[in-house]
């Protein structure tokens, strides 16, 4: 609504107010100042009739104009400010063109610098153009990253996601035309042999080592016919496939704590702020902390990256009290157990059949000692190509 | 004569009405303002005059015959309207 401000001066200002609720002219905040001089709010439309009701018997100054109506023709008036806020929103949008920042999840074995490195030489980098094509910086990457397994990059603004997967080192086959044996990769006791091609080895649970031939592709050919020399043997050479299935022992050792820590809160605390602009941070956590021991909890409350980053959050330190409580057995099996699952994960390959596992406790001064031995069945062949002699020889 | 009561109530444009809580106080079928200051506001309502008494009375907003006034209001009086 738009209203402006009056001051009126003159003889019987109430007859000026008696004609205008005559007329129908909306006044409001009327200030009697004195019998002379009072002030109020005209609407803007009521404001050519009430002028003209004021006429000449009767003072008035326009002290103030307020609504929408002259904010806008004020700011419209001032051209620089007009030219500054559409510079100011040109940049904005020009910003919003490039990648201000590239953000990498999910590697493992790889380097976020060697990720980054292989995006710049695709085309995506910080200060490159967001209408970057993806699917070809996606194909350079597979191209330039043989581990990668699978690569995904989204646009949040100027921020660029990029999540990769990376796949195990791939095995690089035996050629079919080379003539080969399966070999033995881990030590164990041989449980099952399943030979498509070659001659078997080994017999059921004999124990191998690293190395030992489990199916061998050298053939010995019993010749029936009488017109070779029988003392002269002959051998045929085969590419060797199969299958060797055998019991492997693992042994691990890892160590556990007798005690364990509880905290308990006392109930005495202190809020408190943290403020980040860009690399620098000011916590409220950090500079007066009166408590020995304490427990920090944060909420963050507002979190930017554009078009500047910054982070707010509240937080709370709360006293807190340390006992040493002894743990009891099931814990302390139940977390062996954990462990032994976690060593299996990491060190198995996924189709190992864990047969037998048993766990034995040793405490000693300040902890336990726990040695576990898992019994798994696994395929432990593998190819390994050889020269026939008779090629050997041959100049 | 309670529905005519009511009917006069309703339908006289001419006699003054005035409604009062706290420190709002609400004048209808003004037709012109007779004395205005800080301690005292007189209206005009066509067969009478309300005449209202305090301290740091003002008119909040005035149209339409009607006058919102807001202060301390401590007297409230009606003349011109015998009967």
């Amino acid at each position: 609504m738009h209203y402006k401000s009056v001051y009126i001066e003159g003889f019987d200002i109430h007859r000026l107010l008696s004609q205008c609720l005559k007329e129908g002219i909306e006044l409001r905040g009327i200030k009697i100042l004195s019998h002379y001089e009072f002030t109020a709010d005209v609407r803007g439309s009521d404001f050519p009739r009430f002028s003209r009701l004021v006429g000449s018997k009767y003072r008035f100054t326009i002290t103030k104009e307020k609504g929408v109506k002259p904010l806008v023709l004020r700011v419209l008036s001032n051209r620089y400010m007009i030219v500054g806020f559409l510079v100011f929103l040109i940049i904005i949008f020009m910003q919003t063109l490039f990648v201000s920042e590239i953000r990498v999840y999910g590697y493992e074995k790889l380097t976020e610098r060697e990720i980054l490195e292989c995006l710049k030489d695709a085309g995506l980098y910080v200060g490159s153009s967001r209408s970057v094509d993806l699917d070809r910086v996606e194909i350079e990457m597979y191209r330039s990253l043989d581990q990668l397994s699978w690569i995904g990059i989204t646009f949040h603004g100027g921020l660029a996601e990029v999540t990769v997967a990376e796949g195990t080192e791939p095995v690089v086959p035996v050629d079919k035309n080379q003539p080969c044996n399966i070999i033995a990769a881990k030590e164990g006791y041989i449980e099952k042999t399943i030979a498509r091609e070659g001659k078997v080895a080994v017999e059921k649970d004999s124990f191998v080592h690293v190395g030992d031939v489990l199916i061998s592709g050298i053939l010995q050919i019993e010749d029936k016919t009488y017109s070779r020399d029988p003392d002269s043997v002959l051998y045929r050479y085969v590419h060797a496939d199969g299958e060797v299935y055998a019991r492997t022992i693992h042994r691990f050792i890892c160590y556990q704590d007798i005690y364990d820590l509880e905290k308990r809160r006392t109930g005495r605390s202190i809020p408190g702020i943290r403020l980040t602009l860009g690399s620098r941070t000011w916590n409220s956590g950090n500079v007066f902390i009166p408590y020995k021991t304490s427990a920090y909890e944060e909420k963050v409350v507002l979190d930017l990256l554009w078009p500047f980053p910054v982070e707010f959050a509240i937080n709370r330190v709360s006293e807190l009290e340390l006992f040493m409580v002894e743990r009891g057995q099931e814990e302390i099996q139940e977390q062996a157990n954990r462990q032994v699952r976690e060593f299996i994960k990491n060190n198995l390959p996924e189709s190992v059949q864990i047969l037998n596992k048993s766990l034995k406790f040793l405490p000693e001064e300040n902890i336990i000692k726990v040695i576990a031995m898992i019994e798994a069945l696994e395929q432990i062949g593998e190819k390994r190509s050889f020269i026939a002699p008779e090629i050997a020889e041959t100049p | 004569m309670f529905v005519m009561d009511e009917l006069i109530y309703d339908f006289s444009v001419n006699l003054p009405r005035v409604l009062v809580g706290g420190r709002t106080g609400v004048l209808d079928h003004v037709k012109k303002l007779l004395i205005v200051t800080e301690t005292n506001i007189v209206a005009g309502c066509g067969s009478g005059y309300i005449s209202l008494s305090g301290a740091n009375l003002t008119i909040r907003h005035l149209s339409d015959e009607r006058i919102i006034v807001s202060g301390e209001i401590r007297t409230i009086e009606l003349y011109g309207n015998e009967g």
